[in-house]
């Protein structure tokens, strides 16, 4: 993998970036951990390079993957620990003249971003682009601001990069393969424009159809071949499982937010009346317990280069999602993503957004039919579903998703419904991918949900509705459903979890292990350092006063501190910081 | 899935086309002459079938609409003769203005004309049954 070197040679900051702090007039862009992820394609484009055909992801520290991890973990014990982090990186400044903070990168480090290129491309190609760049690189000497100590000086060059995130996927000889399920990190925000939504103006999850549109391109899929190729979308993941929509069914009490109702089973008091608040863009890992969790994508901000502020997906978050296949299509698709992880996706992908990191979870056979009896069934949209009826209209109510249900089942006039919570969803891609000319399309919601029985109440084999895919656009995801038998429990409770970051886990290098190791003892030792400092600040009277430092040193707490943040320091020198402490002039 | 052959006599003599290929959208007047589709647009037509397809004329429409889901082709004949059978109350007029690029060619009118049919379902809202696109 080839990726763009940044060796800060002297300190860099950068006007103008969309995420320039209050009181910063030159900022360095950070994650949400506090480490600096510079959309440097766009620097370099603004010098004058030409990157046609290169896309040119986020510049991240050396380490980067195993960084974030470690910074996740210590944020989530001591959430202060963020500036201390953004500190392991950058100065800071407060310049008294013109009243407003510098920060700046911190000069001796190093920056990498990957390049990537249109998928397909030819090695000849690709070799002639790198070659162009290399020569580009050598002679940008400084970019950012150029004001007294930030020089803005730095050194590019084009370097090899391991191939840390693949682990190697064995496939067998004996098998049939009929679906690979995968897991898609986000390594920079990534942006999915849907410019009419209410709420977000980005998709919160990833469409199959973008899926299924880089494998097309990745394989040179045709035609025939192309139909048995089925992408769903790709969904938030809690690190073990890809989570679902909630059902329509599942909302919480306005008042109360942990209590749940469940309306589409049995139970509920008519004599209590509670005001409901939707759960909708919510996902869940599991509709069965009395204690549903749910939890939402998170977005940002972000601004493209023509100035188009859009909605995008945080970085650090995991969607997975399924491809199924024929057997050589999946071995095609496994082989794929061990030689390009890294690829780009999404709206604005060229200005370095959209950067992800691709990994294979497992690749799965057909399952071998069984018999799965059940009285009562709930059927779950999973996806947005389009079914048309005899008349070439869109069909968008529960009766014409029972229809379908029948029909799948052979039980045509059969089924009813005995409870049912659906929902519309207006569809706008046709209208955005033909530049408005495009019709908008009813479909009926994700989330909605059945529960069906036999008229006359014999059980009945769900197996061929127990995870299946109905109606058109199914090779994008759309229309895929899921069948549980019913479960009660109107009452029951709920709880937001924040979504998993950097949950995927990737093999170690062992230069990966010392750069985490090294940064998480040093942020350590800053976050000690800012401790005793602080407990000095509260002697400092006393001192001035004249009491002397062997009775104002409260070593108990200092070799409290000591075990908590840095056991491997010698106590010597936690003690010259509280004397420096005590002596300092500045707050 | 079957084959599916365009069937000439049904479509209306001269008109509009309009359909959703795979990479494009056409939109397009043709003309039916010796039992052949002459249009812009035919050469697409022979080797590709879009996903729905709109021929039309002032007075009637003919469609067709791939369900891929039931391996099956709809077809509709929708005419303006059997609009004047229908319930006034639940024809509703809509006209639309067409794009500059489009209708600064040829053939193409600068407004074009949609009938919606509604109906009433079981629960009683109004429900699209289906619509008509007319010059």
């Amino acid at each position: 993998m080839i990726s763009i070197e940044m060796r800060t040679i002297g300190e860099v900051s950068f006007e103008n970036s969309v995420k320039t702090t209050e009181g910063y007039h030159y900022d360095i862009p950070c994650d949400r951990f506090g480490i600096p992820c510079i959309p440097i394609g766009r620097v370099l484009s603004e010098l004058g390079v030409d990157l046609k055909g290169v896309t040119v992801g986020f510049a991240h520290p050396d380490g980067y993957m195993g960084l974030a991890v470690e910074a996740g973990k210590m944020i989530s014990q001591y959430p202060e620990a963020i500036s201390f982090i953004r500190g392991y990186f950058t100065n800071t400044r407060f310049l008294e003249k013109e009243n407003y903070s510098v920060r700046s990168l911190k000069s001796g480090q190093r920056y990498f971003a990957t390049l990537s290129f249109s998928v397909g491309e030819s090695e000849q190609s690709i070799v002639a682009k790198e070659e162009a760049l290399k020569a580009a690189l050598s002679g940008i000497k400084k970019i950012g601001v150029n004001m007294g100590e930030v020089t803005g000086e730095v050194s590019f060059s084009l370097v090899e990069t391991d191939d840390l995130f693949v682990e190697h996927q064995t496939l067998s000889d004996l098998c049939s393969y009929h679906a690979v399920d995968y897991s898609v990190l986000l390594v920079t925000p990534t942006c999915f424009y849907q410019p009419y939504a209410d709420g977000p103006s980005t998709s919160l999850y990833i469409p199959g159809g973008v899926i299924r549109e880089l494998l097309r391109k990745a394989l040179s899929i045709e035609g025939e071949d192309g139909e048995e190729l089925i992408c769903t979308n790709a969904y938030i993941g809690d690190g073990q499982k890809r989570l679902l929509p909630v059902p329509a069914c599942a909302t919480l009490v306005k008042n109360d937010k942990t209590q749940l109702r469940y309306r589409i089973a049995p139970g509920r008091d008519p004599h209590r009346s509670e005001q409901p608040a939707g759960l909708s863009d919510r996902y869940t890992g599991d509709t069965e317990s009395h204690l549903i969790t749910y939890t939402s994508p998170e977005t940002e901000r972000i601004r493209s280069i023509d100035g188009t502020m859009a909605d995008a997906l945080t970085a650090g978050q995991t969607f997975r999602g399924t491809v199924y296949g024929s057997d050589e299509q999946i071995r095609r698709i496994v082989e794929y993503f061990q030689k390009h992880a890294i690829t780009n996706l999404g709206t604005f992908a060229e200005e370095g957004f959209g950067e992800v990191c691709v990994k294979i979870d497992a690749v799965r056979e057909q399952a071998p039919k069984a018999t799965v009896l059940a009285d009562t069934f709930d059927v779950c949209c999973l996806s947005d579903t389009l079914l048309l009826n005899e008349e070439g209209m869109p069909a968008v109510s529960a009766e014409d998703l029972l229809g379908e249900i029948e029909y799948i089942l052979n039980m045509q006039g059969e089924l009813t419904i005995e409870s049912k919570y659906t929902g519309i969803y207006k569809d706008y891609s046709k209208n955005i991918r033909w530049d408005h000319d495009g019709v908008i399309v009813r479909c009926i919601a994700r989330g909605a949900i059945l529960r069906v029985k036999r008229k006359d109440n014999k059980p009945v084999n769900i197996f061929p509705i127990l995870h299946t895919f109905i109606g058109e656009h199914v090779n994008e995801g759309w229309g895929e459903i899921r069948t549980v038998p019913a479960r009660d429990g109107y009452y029951r409770l709920a709880m937001q979890t924040a979504p998993a970051y950097y949950a995927v886990s990737f093999p170690d290098s062992l230069r990966q292990m010392k750069l985490s190791a090294l940064f998480v003892a040093i942020v350590m030792e800053d976050i000690l350092k800012s401790r005793i400092k602080g407990l000095a600040l509260v002697d400092r009277e006393e001192y001035r006063k004249g009491v002397p430092v062997s009775e104002l040193k409260p070593e108990e707490i200092l070799m409290e501190y000591r075990e908590r943040y840095a056991p491997q320091l010698p106590v010597r020198m936690l003690f010259e910081w509280y004397e420096e402490g005590l002596k300092d002039d500045a707050v | 899935m079957m084959p599916f052959n365009i069937p000439v006599e049904k479509l209306p003599e001269k008109g509009l086309f309009m359909a959703y290929f795979k990479d494009c959208l056409v939109f397009e007047p043709y003309e039916v002459k010796d039992g052949r589709i002459l249009c812009e647009g035919s050469a697409l037509l022979e080797n590709e079938l879009p996903e729905e397809g709109h021929f039309f004329s002032e007075t009637m429409e003919y469609r067709f609409v791939v369900r891929k889901s039931r391996k099956d082709v709809i077809e509709l004949i929708l005419t303006e003769d059997e609009e004047k059978k229908m319930d006034p109350d639940l024809l509703f007029y809509d006209e639309g203005l067409v794009r500059e690029e489009f209708s600064a060619k040829e053939g193409i009118p600068g407004r074009l004309r949609v009938i919606n049919r509604y109906r009433y379902s079981e629960n009683d809202t109004l429900v699209l049954k289906n619509y008509r696109i007319s010059m």
